[in-house]
């Protein structure tokens, strides 16, 4: 790995309009790693269309700023969600309405590409700019704008080049993947949920002292006696629950369609000053058997050295 | 060709008119050097009980009247969130951004090939014969005449809309007298929403253009008067109490995305009571079924066979609408955008 010439391409700050907000099937949020990645492949897909052979090979995400669409009054326990009034139906009655979590979004990308030469950079450049105004959306958001994209060259191990990269991406939070806290949780006897729900919840106790005061305090679950970090609920990818086959109007006739169930796991916000090396925020499409993940190659070191069985379907219910 | 070949379950068209939310200043007409952000205020209001009272209540208040004055007399207490001009401003400043992109004849998505064909013919013939002009103009008319302020328009003494083109290839800006242009209708002929026209038409019509606009749009309202964010829906708003909750983005009083939306494709004046001066209710925002939400009616109704649906239906096939109108109004449901997927069953 040390050694190698990452070609990167980085989209600052996107600002993403109503994006969906549903970061897993269970929680909102951030929005799901498959977006993202999905986005990727599909400017990429669009740039092929426009000859321009470019392969985008892995791809991470930076969230400087979101705003979810929640509101919650002074003296209200939970949050709720700002909904949206759909148009009135054919008679003129209020039609029902549908709860959807949206956010808006202050992104950065950064995309690993390959099979584009130095001199044919500006064309790419050029042609990013145009499809994201022109074609793309994000994580069903509308792409409001962004700043101009350019390329970089890394080298893994050289530090002016790391250094160079996070100053592009700071102040803001890489996505990182943490399927290692599930794995860690769960090979000590916890099931899926309760590993997840642990690192998520705040726990509130309350002390009296020799006075009769008494003092509330909150924690969250701690890693080490330290903060676990930002830990938040995302999805990574699917599981293949049918056999590839033909269903009834599914979206594309021409493609093979099967039924999956979405693979929630633990992710990290880390600010980008403190990896280590670029592959620590890059994500990766992976598939194998049932699965269609999107994971990270430091995840995949990880689980390897614990398990020597690769099938190892660390959260999934 | 039987029907059941080519029916799309799914088919869905992403708008081509894309608004951002938009953002309210204060300023002052005569000197526009100082634009500062709105925010919004919370109030608390002693209000009175004005609403009617229920039956078994008025029957009550025959029998012993002074219930009803305990009634009318205990205080109707709201707490609202509200937002208005500083002391100094007369002036509101709103500003957004509008971008028109092109690429309709392709549907963002669709799993019946045949029907996707026969749509792109039809959309391209529509382009080829009217290019979008006449959507283009309303659109235009609708910058121009600034029905994107909705409440804030009313009793406005002068309103003055600045628009610039901020494409890389496009420099151009335009600035509209707002009075100088009805919301009744589109007759108006004007330069330069003439101007603005072309470039959205051309962009629509285009395989896959865009057109960033920005908009900043003046309001003389007068000192410290109360201005209209949208209003947020909440449905379930817990115990807080707060019975009217604004739209601000991170401190800045806002209108929301949809709303601007709504009011740029108010340009259908095509339905048949349009024509009908005791109903008329001027032009309505396109709409699959033509439904005016504050008026809570539905204007094309399948039933008159005016609807989106049942033209789009025939068209797409290759058939041809009788009325030009109707072609217009389809391609403006597009334009808005949707999902149209036919139940094949």
């Amino acid at each position: 790995m040390i050694g190698e010439v990452k070609k990167l391409l980085i989209i600052p700050h996107i600002n993403v309009h109503n994006a969906n907000a549903l970061s897993s099937p269970y929680t909102i949020g951030f929005p799901a790693m498959t977006a993202w990645l999905g986005a990727v492949h599909a400017l990429q897909r669009q740039l092929n269309a426009h000859d321009i052979p470019v392969v985008f090979s892995a791809a991470g995400v930076v969230s400087h700023d979101m705003d979810l669409q929640t509101y919650k009054g002074e003296n209200d326990f939970v949050r709720s969600i700002v909904g949206t009034g759909n148009p009135l139906d054919k008679t003129g009655a209020r039609s029902a309405f549908i709860e959807e979590a949206r956010c808006h979004l202050d992104v950065s990308l950064v995309i690993q590409f390959d099979n584009i030469t130095i001199d044919e950079r500006d064309n790419l450049l050029d042609a990013v700019s145009h499809l994201l105004h022109a074609k793309m959306k994000m994580a069903g958001g509308d792409i409001r704008d962004f700043q101009p994209p350019f390329c970089i060259n890394s080298e893994e191990g050289v530090t002016e080049d790391l250094i160079k990269l996070q100053r592009a991406l700071m102040p803001g939070y890489a996505l990182i993947e943490r399927r290692d806290l599930m794995i860690d949780a769960m090979e000590n006897g916890a099931d899926a949920l309760d590993a997840l729900i642990d690192y998520l919840a705040i726990h509130h106790q309350c002390d009296k002292d020799e006075d009769g005061k008494v003092t509330w305090s909150s924690s969250r679950k701690t890693l080490n006696n330290k903060p676990a970090g930002w830990i938040v609920p995302i999805a990574t990818g699917f599981h293949g629950i049918s056999e590839q086959g033909k269903a009834k109007n599914q979206r594309d006739p021409d493609t093979p369609h099967r039924f999956a169930e979405s693979i929630v796991t633990l992710g990290e916000f880390k600010m980008p000053h403190r990896i280590k090396s670029i592959e620590d925020i890059l994500w990766r499409y992976h598939q194998e058997g049932d699965l269609y993940l999107c994971q990270q190659a430091a995840q995949v070191a990880k689980a390897k050295k614990r398990d020597p069985e690769p099938h190892s379907i660390e959260s999934e219910f | 060709m039987a029907r059941k070949d080519n029916v799309a379950s799914v088919l869905a068209f992403e708008k081509k008119l894309v608004t951002s939310d938009g953002y309210m200043f204060g300023t002052q007409w005569d000197n526009r050097t100082q634009i500062v952000p709105l925010a919004l205020q919370e109030k608390s209001v002693r209000g009175t009980i004005s609403n009617r009272f229920k039956k078994s209540d008025v029957q009550s208040f025959e029998k012993d009247p002074t219930k009803l004055n305990a009634k009318v007399e205990s205080a109707n207490l709201q707490r609202v969130d509200s937002c208005a001009l500083g002391l100094e401003q007369d002036t509101l400043n709103l500003q957004f951004s509008v971008k028109v992109i092109g690429g309709i004849t392709q549907p963002s998505a669709c799993n019946n090939a045949l029907f996707k064909q026969g749509y792109s013919a039809a959309a391209n013939t529509y382009i080829a014969e009217q290019g979008f002009t006449e959507l283009a103009r309303r659109y235009a008319g609708n910058i121009a005449n600034a029905r994107f302020l909705w409440r804030n328009r009313v009793g406005a003494e002068q309103i003055e809309v600045q628009v610039k083109a901020k494409n890389n290839s496009i420099e151009q800006a335009w600035t509209f007298d707002a009075y100088q242009f009805s919301t009744k209708d589109f007759d108006s002929n004007n330069e330069q929403t003439d101007q603005l026209a072309a470039q959205i038409a051309k962009v629509l019509a285009s395989e896959d253009d865009f057109l960033l606009l920005e908009v900043s749009c003046f309001v003389l309202v007068g000192k410290a008067q109360e201005v209209y964010p949208s209003e947020e829906l909440v449905l379930d708003k817990g115990k807080g109490g707060k019975s009217k909750i604004l739209y601000d983005v991170k401190g800045i009083a806002a209108m929301h995305s949809q709303k601007l939306g709504n009011a740029l494709r108010t340009i259908d004046t095509w339905y048949p009571e349009f024509s009908d001066p005791e109903t008329n209710a001027g032009p309505i925002a396109i709409e699959p079924y033509g439904a005016v939400t504050n008026l809570g009616k539905a204007y094309r109704t399948p039933k008159d066979k005016q609807d989106f649906y049942t033209f789009f239906d025939n068209w797409a096939r290759g058939e041809k609408l009788s009325r030009v109108e109707d072609e217009h109004y389809v391609m403006a449901t597009l334009v808005r955008g949707g999902v149209f997927g036919e139940s094949d069953k």
